[in-house]
This record gives C-alpha cells, structure tokens and sequence, in this order.
C-alpha cells in the first residue's frame, strides 16, 4: 500500500505534515490497543519521512539555535577526510569552537608527527585540559578526527606498536561504541587500530561491603572449626 | 479499580495516582511522599520498611539492607538477621508497604500498578521487577521506562509542539538517556540508552573512599556500624554540597583525627572518571537518532542525582546551554507513572495522549562464525531486533543447520552491540531438536517479540515438522515456579511492623543512630532523653505519648541542627 495514501495525506516533503498525519492515524492505532495496526501505521510513516530531505527543516523555531558552521573545519575536512564526506554530511561545528580547534589542531599534529611521539602520553596531556572538549558535538569531531589521523600513521608505520591507543581508547571511550566506529571506518580499520580482541574494560561494579555477609561467612567458619574441635575431642 | 503507579527507585520509592486531570503523589504512613527503598528487621522479627528502616541501617547494619535494586535479576541472597532474601523478594516487601499506605489514603483495595524501571534494564531485570509486583499481590499492569514517564509529563506542559527534548535521568544507581519528540498529542521517544551501573550511590562511594584515604583509615578493618556511621555522615555532606561550596566533618569516626574538609571542586575532581561516563550513552543516543546537539530544544534533568552541581555544569559544557528541570527531579518520574496507569484506566481526559517508546538495545542470537579458524572469536551475533526500533515489534529471521546429519540446533538469545556473542548480554537459550538431513536443508524460523513492557518472547518453529518451541530461559536469577512459590510463602509468613507506632519507632531509631555517633556528655544526654521516652511509651496514656513525642522530636532536631551528630 501506497503510505501517502494510508496516512491520508497527498506526497510532501514537509516533515510536520506527516507528523501530524501519523498522530491523526494512531488514535485509531493505539499502540496498546492495536499492536498490529500500529506497527503498520509506523512503517508507512517511517517511509513518508525518508522521503523528506534532510537538510530542508520546516520548523522555524529552530533555526536559531542552530550555530552558523565552520567554514574552517569543513575545508579540512574536506582536504584531509575524503572518505568522511561519505557518510557525514551534516557534520555542524560551529564557529564558537574556531580558536579551539586551531590550537588543538597544531598539538594534534605535534603529537602524531611520528610514532615515538605519538606513544609519548605526557604528548597527549592538552586533551584532558581542553575545556572544549566537553562539548559533545566538538567532541566526537576530534574523537573521529584523532582516530582517522592514528590510523593513517599506523598504515605509514605498520611494524610500530602504538601503546597510546590505550589512554586515547579511555579518552575518547573508543571501545564504548566500536560499533559505531565500525560502521564509519569499516570493520578491518577499526580492528587494526582497537585490536582484534575487544578489550573491553570490565566497568568496575559498584561494590559494597555487606556487613551481614561478611559476619556470616565468619559464623559459619567458627562453626566448622568447633565442629573440627568437637570431632578431634571425640 | 484504580491502577496506581509506582516508581521504584534505587534509593527512594514512591507511588502516585491520576486524578481529576492530574497525577496526584500518595504520602506515605510518615506522611512524606518519597519512602527510602530500605529494608529490615526489627528486633521482635517483623519487617520495616522506608524511613525507620533507613533509621536503622546505622545501629543494626546486619539486620538492615539497602541498594538492592542493583541486584535485580541475579542470584545475589541479602541476609536479614537469620532470614535471607534475593533482590525481588526485597523489592515486593517495598511495594507491598507502598500499597499499604496507598490504600490507607484511597480507602480501597490496589490490585493493579504500573511499575517503572530504568530504560536500559535488561530482560531479566524486567521480569524480575514484574515478579517482584506479582509477589506484592499485584497484577503489574505495565512496566514503563523512567525516562519515558518523565517526558510524558514534561510533553504533558506542552512547551512547543514539534519540540524535540533529550532526558538524561540519573537516579542513585542507573542513568538513562531518552530522545523524545512531542507532536499533536504524540510523545515519540527516538531513541534511548544508558548504563545501569552509574548512579548516585557510586559517587557516594567515590566519596567515603576518599575520605578514608585521606584520613588514612582502612576501610576493611571498620565494623559494620562505623562503616554505615561513616556513610551516612558523607552522604549528608554529599547532599549539603550541592548548596554549600565546602562541608566539613568533625568527627565521623573515633580515629580521624582532625577536621575532614571537601570541597565542591575536590569532590568533581576525585569523581571525573564517574562521571565523564555519562558522556557514552549520550553520544550513542544522538548518534542513533541522527541528530546535532544543537538540534535539541531542551536537555531536561531527572532524578535525584542530576541535583550535583558537577552534573550541571558538565551538561551545561556538554550541550553549550543550561539544562531544565522545573519540576522535582525526584517526583516527576512518580508523576508519569502515575500518568500511564491513568492511560491504562482509559482515562477520558488523556484520551489524546500517544506514547510510543523505543527498544534500547540490540537483540539477537548466535550464528556460526565460518571465518574463525583459530577458535578464538567465537561465535558471531545475529541481530534481530535492531537498537531504538519502535516497540511493540516482532520480528522472524529463518535460520538452517550448519552441518550434515544434525539432529540439534541451539538457540542462544543475546543482547548487545558487538559482532562477536562473547562481547555481548546472555539472556537465555534453548535446544531445537531436528530431523536428520544434509547440511542447511533444515529450516527454522526464529521469532522474536519485544513488546510494550519491553519484555522479549521468543519461539521458533521447525519448518518440516511444524514443531513450536518457546523460550525457557535458563538464565541465573530468574525464578523457576517452584522457587516463585516458595517465595510467596515465606514473604505470607512475614510479619509487618504495626503501622500506628512507626512514628515513635521512627524517632527512637534516630536516637540510637546519634548514640552511636556521639560521645561524652552529648550521649549519656541522649541515653537518658530516649530511656525517659521510652519509659512514656509503656505507659500508654495517649495523651502523654503525644507530648513527648513532640517534645522528643524537637530534641532530636536541635541537635541535628547544631550539627553536634554530622
């Protein structure tokens, strides 16, 4: 079935005319009540908004929290991340971060200009003192752009062991979402940076000390040592 | 029939029910409307519950236990005294004093609640909770997500139509993330993740480890009344410092010598590895719903634990804006709940109120992985009900043998995002058998169900024989019947403390939490204030007792005050 036709609306790109469309359709397809009708009302949906271009936004409310993009972080992109433009292409790194990105830039660069300095973890101190970094968009661009420029380097040298992946791996939780990483830059190129075993840090449990336990374990180990007494007196 | 809602939190309990166009929260016997999730005996045997239980925990640390939701779902076994309980028995000894009190207020009997649970609990988690209302006597009518029921009621204040929020709910032991859409009347959650072992109790603990470091005391050699006096103490100066920019502890243990002083940026520093984990879930979350920070309309705090100024500031970092949360990040969740149960009332007024919600994780079984010669990968994951699909789903994947003249095939059901199973949750499995023939002429289907309570069904069907299997997961911590029935007899045979005399318990349990804590004159003063009380008490004149509770009360909060007890 056509999904313009069982939303009931003719086909459009505006994103809140089929919102509004699918919100009119589930009161008759409640989720609780009709499961089955439901989960077809949301296909058709799901399939109306891929039609809707991305970048074309019809709330304007919006716009102005949106921060105007760097032109400087796309021309590098653009230079250095050819493989990137594939799959980002909405990467919005906004003008706030410009200065930032200058100077991490050049000690990114300093850091990885050869392996031995790139293993040096004093190299790599300026990112826990980046206040920038805390922010999360700015974030996963220097997160993706450190992985993309390790990576090159370890093609360059491929006999090096890079020991800092290690620190940049609880940095960056590269591990956290290897999934994710994957799907960007491909399976091989994750497993040759991250390894092939997942190393996977145990998260270390919250670990309390049970009182009650710990008394009990005693009870019952005096209790054996009595029995033991009592068997050896007999 | 009402249908209440409960929220059954970590550090805190409460329940809540819709009324007249609104949720309406249910104060407890002490006429508060938070019950601390503590559980205990006293010392005739009976079972206490929520703040005299709490009371307790600091002069009777073996009889008393908190946190045990951590432990949903596991075999962990909590000794009470001589009794011993898991995690779900605990929790339904919570909801049936939650019910208690509801009933008490309403003037009729609860049969049916909804019960909220942590968006990234897992399946065993969730049974566990269901199990826990059904041992309670309850017929859980929904388990709804935390997050969820926080956006129903932050969509319910309709700040904008077609506004999009990110809900970041830590509580004292999970944090959750939910991206969320309002649009005429649809609150649409995109997409959802979290950590299950990232709360308020670890930051807790971050903290009473660095003060026994810095008083150089070894945690391993206190008893277990100085470890909980010590606890406690920290855990006040923990709240305190969300208003005050330093605290400092005089003497919360006989062998620290000097003043103990933290301050707001000592703490934030000894907890950055805590808490920058935050950051994981919350990239996944965006990262999923394809969208930019900047896109989101608002970021909104839930849970007590959002409270942590440190928690702002890093959000605010974060997200370049300051995060809402106008109302009580400990009650809203309560409030949805409450918000929900009205849906399943069929309430007429949120008659145009739609709530879909999302499968946090991944769901899969495990296939045979044909490139791994070394033995070492293991087998390989399957998904089958991808992250963040809209629930209720269910989907069938055919499956075929592997090998020729297999008679068995094992289903194994996973969760998780990795390629290889080791890396990822096991939930259960089960063994199919199959008739005799050559390699992949076998069929099975294989489906899974996720459905609004976000527990998950499997059955597979063999496609020669027509043969249907459901899945009996032999997961730890999942009850078998007979344990189940088991457990409903020993929680029948408990007794509760009396209802009436609480209050009174309540403040004479405070006492002996301060004569624990307390020295010198200051002791021997609340020694005799308590035997002067308690001597009142016997006498059961009602009057009497009624004045000197007061006055018994007023004592007890001067000293508070003066911080003689800190």
């Amino acid at each position: 079935m056509n999904c313009w036709k069982a939303l009931g609306i003719a086909p459009t790109s505006d994103k809140f005319a089929i919102k509004k469309a699918y919100a009119a359709k589930l009161k008759h397809h409640k989720p609780d009540e009709d499961p089955d009708g439901f989960t077809i009302v949301h296909r058709h949906y799901k399939q109306a908004l891929k039609g809707c271009d991305d970048t074309q936004n019809n709330r304007t409310y919006k716009e102005e929290n949106i921060h105007p993009v760097n032109q400087l972080i796309h021309e590098v992109l653009n230079i250095k991340t050819k493989v990137k433009k594939k799959t980002e292409n909405k990467l919005h790194i906004s003008l706030y971060f410009k200065p930032e990105w200058l100077i991490l830039n050049a000690q990114i660069s300093q850091a990885l200009a050869s392996p031995q300095t790139a293993n040096k973890k004093d190299g790599w101190n300026f990112l826990e003192k980046s206040e920038a970094l805390l922010d999360l968009e700015f974030r996963v661009f220097v997160s993706n752009y450190v992985f993309e420029a390790l990576l090159a380097l370890k093609n360059k040298h491929p006999r090096k062991k890079f020991t800092i992946i290690r620190t940049l791996d609880i940095f960056f939780r590269w591990s956290d979402k290897r999934d994710i990483l994957e799907q960007r830059f491909g399976y091989a190129n994750t497993q040759h940076l991250l390894g092939k075993h997942i190393a996977k840090k145990k998260i270390k449990q919250f670990t309390w000390h049970r009182p009650s336990a710990y008394q009990s374990i005693w009870k019952s180990f005096c209790y054996f040592l009595s029995m033991i007494a009592l068997k050896l007196t007999i | 029939m009402r249908i209440i809602g409960i929220d059954l939190g970590t550090t805190n309990s409460a329940c809540s029910i819709w009324n007249n166009g609104k949720p309406e929260l249910i104060p407890n016997r002490l006429n508060k409307l938070l019950t601390p999730s503590v559980v205990g005996i006293d010392d005739h045997g009976k079972i206490i519950v929520g703040e005299y239980a709490k009371q307790r925990l600091v002069s009777h640390p073996s009889s008393t236990t908190s946190i045990f939701k951590r432990y949903m779902g596991s075999e962990y076994q909590c000794h009470l005294g001589k009794r011993s309980f898991n995690a779900v028995e605990l929790s339904s000894l919570i909801l049936r004093s939650l019910i208690e009190d509801a009933e008490t207020h309403l003037g009729e009997a609860i049969t049916q609640a909804v019960i909220s649970v942590p968006a990234y609990f897992n399946d065993a988690q969730r049974k566990a909770t269901k199990l826990a209302g059904e041992l309670a006597g309850l017929q859980v009518e929904r388990l709804i997500n935390e997050p969820t029921a926080a956006a129903m009621v932050y969509g319910l204040h309709k700040i904008n139509d077609g506004a999009q929020f990110l809900i970041l709910d830590m509580g004292g032991g999970t944090f959750d993330v939910s991206l969320v859409e309002y649009f005429s009347g649809v609150i649409e959650v995109h997409a959802s993740s979290g950590d299950n072992f990232l709360g308020g109790e670890d930051f807790l603990h971050i903290l009473v480890k660095k003060y026994l470091d810095d008083n150089h005391i070894n945690g391993k050699k206190l008893s277990p009344v100085e470890r909980q006096l010590i606890i406690d103490s920290i855990n006040k100066a923990k709240h305190q410092l969300t208003f005050a920019k330093s605290i400092t502890i005089e003497n919360a243990y006989k062998k620290q010598d000097k003043p103990w002083i933290i301050n707001r940026e000592d703490f934030a520093n000894a907890a950055k590895s805590v808490l920058y984990r935050i950051q994981s879930p919350i990239e996944r979350t965006l990262n999923d719903a394809g969208i930019s920070p900047s896109e989101i309309d608002e970021v909104i705090l839930v849970g007590g634990a959002t409270r942590m100024p440190m928690f702002r500031t890093l959000i605010s970092k974060m997200f370049r804006r300051v995060p809402s949360g106008n109302i009580d990040p400990d009650l809203v969740v309560t409030m949805g709940v409450a918000m929900q149960a009205g849906l399943r009332e069929r309430q007429s007024d949120l008659d145009e109120v739609i709530l879909t919600d999302v499968c946090p994780y991944t769901l899969g079984t495990e296939i045979i992985n044909l490139s791994d010669e070394s033995g070492q990968q293991g087998g390989l994951f399957m998904p089958i009900i991808e992250r963040n699909s809209i629930v209720p789903v269910s989907i069938i994947k055919t499956l075929c043998t592997a090998s020729d003249n297999q008679t068995q095939l094992k289903i194994s059901i996973f969760q998780g995002e990795s390629r290889l199973v080791k890396n990822n949750v096991f939930l259960g499995e089960f063994d199919i058998k199959v008739p005799k023939g050559p390699e992949g002429k076998e069929t099975i289907d294989v489906r899974y169900s996720y459905d609004m309570n976000g527990l998950l069904d499997v059955d597979v069907t063999v496609n020669s024989t027509g043969n249907t299997y459901q899945k009996i997961i032999k997961n730890s911590g999942t009850l078998s019947k007979k344990e189940i029935k088991a457990s409903k007899e020993k929680l029948a045979n408990l007794k509760f403390h009396p209802r009436e005399s609480v209050t009174s318990r309540l403040l004479i349990a405070r006492a002996e939490k301060y004569y624990e804590s307390a020295l010198g004159e200051n002791r021997e003063y609340v020694g005799s204030i308590l035997s002067q009380f308690e001597k009142t008490l016997e006498k059961q004149n009602v009057r009497d007792i009624k004045v000197s509770t007061h006055q018994f009360e007023q004592a007890l909060d001067r000293f508070e005050q003066q911080g003689i007890f800190t």
